[in-house]
């Protein structure tokens, strides 16, 4: 009588047991198969098609407002901002193709787009217009007196005659305006002149 | 009655004080437009000096010191110039009868002698002149180098130095192309001249452009005449030594070359710059850009 109660209730305890136990294996194996089978079969059913990286090129042709607004649409692109000066220069090649004065203003208006898409910040946009189409020199510097700067004149002097031909390319060759590139000119002598004889001046103390 | 009789003359008291006081204001506007006018202000004019910072470069004494250096320096070349034409004629000669290199040869020596006597008198006639020239130069040169330090070198940042000579067309501009065919005494003359036609004073951008070429041109003269001054005390300790070697030294060369080039303006490498053709007027845009 023990003994059966005894077999009585260990297949009681077994049917508890196997009760219990089954539904627990039952949700590990759907779990198994959702997270492990599930996505790797989606994959397969669904191929994604890989998206094509955006290829940056430079404008071409010789139409210089065409070239400008496929600049615009390239340089949007974060990746392609960091090429802008290849992009700047590219658009003065196109502009020596039909020089006129209009081109000044097409290049101001470039830059100020550039400053407004966050691509140059207001000082570079200022360099890059003053340095191409304006007679200032932006290699001459403006913080400290004419003293002050003597130490670095040969430096000056060189980023100077550089600046010049930059000035050649857009005043003369972008925007054909020999006046103002021949004021630039003429005040690359008279600036060297003065320069050099306030230095000699500066230094013979 | 009496009352508005009063009021009557109070008012008409009142309008003669009043016609007075605006008269008395239009006698001092037309006396301050008349100055105006007198002293060559034109209104725009006004605005531009008051713009301007107050540069002055040529006090009386500098444009005097100008004057002077002119005048000695035409005085020493009147009194060199036949003495260097012929030295140049006899170093002429001498290397054309092919004396260099060769010894022994009477006419040679007799050649080298005749240049080396006239070498030291060129050199003695310098030595007569030398000491004024010097005081003069020296004058000038430190008082535009205390001008220039303070008025450009210290006021001024390279950039407003820009601005302050840009355009305007300067005689002497040139410095990379800066041409020497002008003699001494002209040049200090054409510096006085153009100091002058300014009145000396104002921020002209073309006085500070004479003004930095007097200055260069009285370092270059002060080189010119220290290297001189040795060059006498050498001549005078070798010129016999000078004699018995039977030389025409290559120092000797430089001397009279150095000499004509600074006194007689002898130009040195190609011509200058052409002049700009003639610009468009059409376009005056204006960046949002422009510095």
């Amino acid at each position: 009588m023990f003994k059966n109660n005894n077999m009585n209730s260990s297949k009681g305890m077994q049917q508890r047991y196997s009760f219990g136990i089954r539904p627990v294996i039952w949700i590990m194996a759907i779990f198994f198969l959702v997270f492990s089978l599930g996505p790797m079969i989606g994959c397969a059913s669904k191929p994604e098609p890989k998206p094509k990286p955006f290829q940056c090129q430079l404008p071409t042709g010789v139409n210089l407002d065409q070239a400008m607004a496929e600049a615009r649409s390239n340089l949007t692109h974060q990746k392609c901002q960091y090429r802008f000066d290849e992009y700047f220069q590219a658009l003065l090649e196109i502009g020596t193709g039909d020089p006129k004065a209009e081109n000044r203003k097409k290049f101001s208006n470039f830059l100020v787009w550039a400053n407004e898409q966050g691509i140059l910040n207001r000082v570079q946009a200022k360099e890059y217009f003053n340095r191409y189409f304006n007679t200032t020199f932006v290699a001459l510097p403006d913080d400290y007196n004419v003293c002050s700067n003597c130490a670095k004149q040969a430096e000056i002097v060189r980023s100077m005659e550089k600046e010049l031909r930059m000035k050649e390319k857009g005043l003369l060759r972008v925007c054909g305006d020999k006046k103002r590139y021949y004021q630039a000119n003429n005040d690359f002598d008279s600036v060297l002149l003065v320069l050099e004889a306030t230095c000699t001046a500066c230094e013979a103390r | 009655m009496q009352k508005e009789i009063n009021f009557t003359r109070q008012v008409s008291g009142n309008c003669l004080a009043c016609m007075y006081s605006s008269r008395l204001y239009f006698k001092v506007f037309l006396a301050v437009i008349m100055l105006g006018l007198l002293f060559g202000f034109a209104p725009g004019q006004l605005q531009a000096a008051q713009e301007q910072p107050t540069i002055r470069l040529f006090p009386t004494t500098v444009v005097e010191n100008i004057k002077q250096t002119g005048q000695t320096a035409q005085d020493m070349e009147e009194s060199l110039h036949g003495i260097i034409s012929d030295l140049e004629k006899q170093m002429q000669l001498y290397k054309s009868a092919k004396c260099e290199g060769s010894s022994g040869d009477e006419g040679c020596q007799k050649m080298i002698n005749k240049i080396n006597d006239k070498y030291l008198e060129m050199l003695r006639k310098m030595e007569e002149q030398l000491p004024k020239m010097e005081r003069s130069i020296k004058s000038t040169k430190s008082s535009l180098e205390t001008r220039l330090r303070n008025e450009l070198g210290k006021k001024m940042t390279p950039r407003e130095l820009q601005k302050m000579l840009s355009g305007k067309r300067s005689e002497a501009k040139q410095s990379r192309y800066r041409r020497r065919d002008r003699s001494l005494s002209q040049r200090f003359r054409k510096y006085y001249n153009l100091v002058k036609m300014h009145g000396g004073k104002a921020g002209s951008s073309s006085l500070a452009v004479v003004a930095a070429n007097t200055y260069l041109d009285t370092k270059e003269v002060e080189q010119l005449i220290a290297m001189t001054s040795d060059e006498i005390q050498r001549a005078k300790i070798y010129s016999q030594i000078n004699r018995s070697l039977g030389k025409v030294t290559p120092e000797m060369e430089q001397v009279v070359s150095s000499v004509k080039g600074v006194l007689f303006g002898e130009a040195k490498g190609g011509p200058g710059v052409p002049g700009p053709p003639p610009g468009s007027k059409d376009e005056e845009y204006q960046s949002p850009l422009e510095m």
